[in-house]
């Protein structure tokens, strides 16, 4: 399983959800793949998809919120995780895609190369539901797990090398906020 | 909670919630115990601990986001620590909230560690383009904060207030 095919699974899955995804190949991969009202597409900052969902978690109880961020990023900020786990939101569904490299900027080695378990990273955060996802059915399966749960959720995606340059994504910051603030002002009518 | 501290920081917590603020973030500094222990003892208020103020930035932005207004409460050094976070993140998409700020290292103060970020912090809110105000001693008279929250929906930026000496009288 590569990045497109996990975006693509995930798509398989997403009904009403806010989907939040990090910058470079989250938001570029999932623009191309399930482009829709309810996402909210980073392309700025990065290591801040975790806790930007977590926010949005909390102001939100009544969605269902899944941010799907990069493992690079996510070490950025880990701490986000302890956060997640002190509050847990029981709408929040964290998908990390692990392809152990910094795959859009020329395939240069994670730190986390081969060593870095992130399922026991968050277990010992403190985040209970837990699952690692190795291919396709894996990750559906975890997707599906994951429904119906009390409390926040971590997969970990492993993935092979994309081994293809994603589209480029298209809104400036601007104008994404503004499509996703239009969404969830609909959403409140 | 007694003393001068409580006085002013119930004031200020008052008036943070008059300017409709359901969801604090907060790392610790000295001048704002009081204030994070009112946070966390309020079942109207989300408060959000966090463990590094980039990150912190992150969980106020996701909450605007949804719909809810939010303050960081974070000590200046932390702004430093946020600064290429703040810039591409809620300056660049327009995102409002805001970061209350407890001033350290201005005269007044003698620790050592202090005196870069009081020499810094104010500079590089400017140099980002976020506009920064002191928090006066009458401010639950003057409506400073909500006028603050109001200024950042209009200019749909962070706006910083700082805690001063002169907030809390010393």
């Amino acid at each position: 399983m590569n990045q497109r095919d996990a975006f693509q699974t995930l798509a398989k899955y997403v009904r009403d959800e806010l989907v939040v995804t990090g910058i470079g190949s989250q938001t570029q991969l999932w623009h191309s793949v399930f482009h829709r009202p309810g996402n909210f597409y980073l392309s700025g900052p990065m290591g801040l998809a975790v806790p930007v969902s977590l926010g949005l978690a909390l102001a939100r109880p009544k969605d269902r919120v899944i941010v799907v961020e990069g493992d690079g990023s996510l070490l950025m900020n880990l701490g986000a995780l302890a956060a997640v786990a002190h509050h847990r939101p029981k709408n929040l569904l964290i998908l990390i895609m692990d392809n152990e490299c910094y795959d859009l900027t020329g395939i240069q080695p994670m730190v986390n190369q081969g060593r870095t378990d992130l399922q026991k990273i968050a277990q010992g955060m403190g985040i209970k539901e837990t699952y690692e996802a190795g291919r396709k059915a894996d990750l559906a399966q975890a997707l599906q797990a994951a429904q119906g749960r009390k409390r926040p959720a971590f997969i970990w995606a492993r993935l092979k090398p994309l081994g293809e340059k994603p589209p480029p994504f298209p809104y400036p910051p601007h104008e994404t906020k503004y499509n996703f603030w239009q969404h969830i002002r609909g959403r409140d009518r | 909670m007694k003393g001068p501290a409580s006085s002013w920081s119930a004031k200020l917590y008052k008036e943070m919630k008059k300017a409709g603020i359901r969801l604090c973030v907060s790392l610790p500094d000295s001048w704002l115990s009081d204030l994070i222990v009112r946070m966390e003892a309020d079942p109207e208020m989300i408060h959000v601990p966090v463990s590094q103020e980039e990150e912190g930035m992150g969980v106020c932005c996701g909450a605007v986001a949804g719909g809810m207004r939010a303050a960081l409460v974070v000590q200046n050094v932390g702004v430093m620590n946020s600064l290429g976070a703040l810039a591409t993140f809620p300056i660049s998409y327009g995102i409002p909230f805001l970061l209350i700020i407890s001033d350290r290292g201005r005269l007044g103060d003698q620790a050592f560690y202090d005196v870069e970020k009081g020499k810094n912090a104010r500079a590089l809110l400017a140099q980002i383009g976020i506009q920064h105000f002191d928090i006066p001693a009458d401010f639950h008279a003057r409506g400073t904060v909500p006028d603050a929250y109001g200024l950042a929906e209009a200019a749909q930026k962070p706006i910083a207030l700082l805690i001063t000496r002169e907030t809390f009288g010393a």
